[in-house]
């Protein structure tokens, strides 16, 4: 398979929202895009199988944290943009708070270790 | 000879014929799988070979599908719960004006309705998930939670309390666990499926 990650596929999971959030946050996107984008800033470290980004997309504008508009280029191609709501800027910063929090726990036990 | 176009409304029908039937997903699929095509073309590749790999690449109808109905499903339960706490009103509404001989059995179709929310919800993760771990808690959330919408059941019958607070009951129990399950079943949409292989 061309798509077996070098980060556990659990973390890859945990993150999917946060990554698909923080990337939004910044402007809109659209699915093929944003697949393209966590590929390139994780050096292909962290790739997810392509169809199953769009249940996790649909499932996160059902709860109301993105919405989403198609749009036509003016070459006729038709792609559905995504960006962030309110709310989806509030489950981000949630979210971004327990991630700091468990990678300040980590970095402050390994510093210890490697002194 | 290879004709890209027809290729790509046989693998429309595909994943169609596998399950994912509404329009909007498979545009947003298709659209997906045109933008990966014309990428690879421009590495110089043939039209088979990036078709091949983007078809490859967005995964199984069958797998998708049950990701989606995962999302359907959830609309269509929470669209439930509102019918059973709208009914609840009603019967609460009922027992203001003295309709205690029909109140119930009322309360008890009611009781027996919010018991299939559970079981139904876990249904479609039971096909995707099988013998795993997180089958195992959804399970046990759904047992426990039955059992608690059960004893609901049980005061509407003998209790000498008035049967709504049964329901009552019933109502809250089934609520706090399609909440608990729901989160649960949110946490196994992309786990181990979200990445390619396994």
């Amino acid at each position: 398979m061309h798509s077996i990650s070098m980060i556990d596929k659990e973390l890859v999971a945990a993150s999917a929202e946060p990554l698909i959030l923080s990337l939004l946050s910044k402007g809109e996107s659209y699915g093929y895009a944003i697949i393209q984008e966590i590929k390139t800033r994780s050096q292909d470290q962290l790739q997810w199988t392509d169809g199953m980004l769009y249940p996790v997309l649909h499932r996160m504008e059902r709860e109301g944290w993105i919405e989403s508009r198609w749009v036509e280029s003016e070459t006729g191609r038709k792609r559905k943009y995504y960006s962030i709501k309110k709310d989806g800027k509030k489950a981000l910063n949630e979210q971004r708070e327990q991630w700091l929090k468990v990678h300040g726990v980590l970095a402050q036990l390994w510093k210890e270790k490697y002194v | 000879m290879f004709n890209l176009e027809q290729a790509i409304v046989a693998w429309r029908q595909q994943m169609s014929a596998g399950g994912i039937k509404t329009p909007e997903p498979l545009d947003e699929l298709e659209s997906h799988l045109r933008e990966d095509i014309e990428e690879q073309l421009r590495s110089g590749i043939t039209a088979q070979q990036a078709f091949a790999s983007a078809v490859q690449r967005i995964g199984q109808a069958s797998a998708l599908k049950l990701e989606f109905e995962k999302i359907g499903q959830t609309k269509l339960l929470l669209r439930f719960a509102y019918l059973s706490i709208t009914l609840l009103a009603v019967l609460i509404a009922a027992a203001t004006v003295h309709l205690n001989d029909a109140l119930q059995p009322l309360c008890l179709a009611e009781g027996l309705l919010l018991s299939l929310i559970l079981p139904d919800m876990a249904r479609t993760s039971a096909q995707s998930l099988k013998d795993s771990e997180d089958h195992k808690s959804l399970l046990r959330t759904v047992w426990i939670g039955q059992i608690f919408i059960a004893l609901g059941g049980a005061l509407i019958i003998c209790s000498p309390l008035h049967p709504i607070l049964g329901l009552v009951f019933a109502v809250i129990s089934c609520v706090l666990f399609t909440r608990k399950l729901r989160r649960q079943m949110r946490a196994t949409i992309h786990p181990a499926r979200l990445v390619m292989g396994s």
